[in-house]
């Protein structure tokens, strides 16, 4: 019993030892970065595969597409892979594609909407450093950095109680974002390919 | 003449009060005690549907999630394609729990008529109050509260094509499966007959 708690303990601190805390200077120096990088990005196009976790099931489910952002804030989320499917986020307005169907929310008078739309925007870029909204923590991993930000708004915490954005080292652009639920089941989506500054046409966020 | 006018007019009542379900079938003597469904009756497969839900003209997009956690126990979630979790249910038997359900749907009204759904499909045991049969199909007559339940199984095939759920005198719900394989349909139509609600279902490999 003592042998196989002692080798719980080392696994334990091999896992808490893979994510070291950042000291202060090596935090703002990040940040920094990431704040830089951000401002300088106009544009982003991404592969990415998105894995929704459930504790019950034998595997995650995996679906692929494209993604598309233009600055300020022109997003589209494009499946391709098992299924089609879009999602245009443009001037307060959500577009969707559904195979076929057709639909448009107004984010602008949905408080909630607007709130994910603008954690979207900024967990691409990276840039979600905002103290009144999140508590934030920073970890230095083996491929590079890891920022937890806890959502301070009750409503928001009630759907996602953290998002984790994973840096590669030498690269202040994200690489993955994971949503985790209250529950622990989670959303993480894997950026591949992904370009900065290429030219994108305005006619992408066509619907 | 006055006989005549009140046995049609009995005779009329009588069959608008007749089920559509069962009206053009012959009643048989049942030779088995229940009825089975083989559908998510497989604990070791996950079954991912992408999900198309029509409610009057409003449309609404998503996965759905079924998978068998015990025995007669399921585990039923609804997420949007970005993986938001709009409900999570675990049915067992007749009783269910809600995980989790987003604000504006929970309301018991919609939360019963998606819990009696998720029952409908997943649940495998049926008593056979009474068979019917036509040339192509047996059908499993069963009780569910206060609604009966119809599993119309093809005769050559053996396979479940279709469940229409109804009161004692009206169709309420009518499932229809397409692309069946041993424990899964590729394609899922359910149809609320009163309520303009179609939820189509899309089998996704996981």
């Amino acid at each position: 019993m003592r042998k196989t708690l002692l080798i719980i303990c080392f696994f334990c601190a091999q896992h808490m030892g893979a994510q070291e805390v950042l000291t202060q200077e090596e935090e703002q120096a990040f940040k920094q970065e990431v704040i830089q990088n951000a401002k300088e990005t106009q544009t982003i196009v991404s592969d990415f595969v998105q894995y929704k976790h459930l504790s019950f099931l034998n595997n995650d489910i995996e679906t692929k597409g494209k993604l598309v952002f233009m600055a300020p804030s022109k997003i589209k989320w494009e499946y391709t892979d098992p299924y089609e499917y879009s999602a245009i986020f443009k001037e307060d307005k959500l577009y969707i594609n559904d195979g076929g169907n057709k639909t448009n929310i107004d984010i602008g008078s949905n408080k909630m909407f607007k709130s994910f739309n603008k954690l979207i925007v900024n967990s691409i870029k990276g840039d979600m450093f905002d103290e009144n909204e999140f508590s934030i923590s920073y970890f230095k991993t083996t491929e590079g950095y890891l920022v937890r930000f806890v959502p301070k708004d009750k409503t928001i915490h009630e759907y996602i109680s953290s998002f984790e954005l994973t840096f590669i080292k030498g690269i202040a652009d994200v690489s993955e974002v994971r949503m985790i639920e209250p529950s622990e089941d989670y959303t993480r989506i894997v950026f591949e390919n992904k370009k900065l500054n290429t030219t994108v046409s305005n006619a992408v966020f066509d619907h | 003449m006055r006989f005549l006018i009140i046995s049609l007019v009995v005779m009329g009542t009588v069959s608008s009060c007749a089920l559509k379900t069962t009206k053009d079938l012959i009643e048989v003597t049942p030779t088995q005690e229940f009825y089975v469904n083989p559908y998510f009756s497989d604990s070791n497969q996950d079954y991912v549907y992408k999900t198309k839900i029509h409610l009057k003209d409003n449309f609404f997009g998503g996965l759905l999630v079924f998978k068998k956690i015990g025995s007669d126990q399921h585990r039923v979630v609804f997420t949007t394609d970005f993986g938001n979790k709009i409900f999570d249910f675990e049915l067992q038997g007749s009783t269910f729990k809600t995980h989790f359900i987003i604000e504006p749907l929970d309301r018991s009204f919609i939360v019963k008529t998606l819990v009696r759904d998720f029952q409908m499909l997943t649940q495998e045991k049926f008593r056979i109050a009474k068979n019917f049969k036509d040339t192509t199909y047996l059908v499993h007559q069963s009780k569910q509260k206060n609604r009966r339940n119809h599993h119309f199984v093809h005769q050559e095939t053996n396979k479940l094509e279709r469940i229409i759920n109804t009161t004692a005198t009206k169709e309420k719900v009518i499932v229809t499966y397409s692309g069946i394989d041993k424990t899964s349909a590729e394609i899922i139509k359910i149809e609320h007959q009163g309520l303009q609600l179609t939820i189509d279902l899309f089998y996704i490999q996981n």
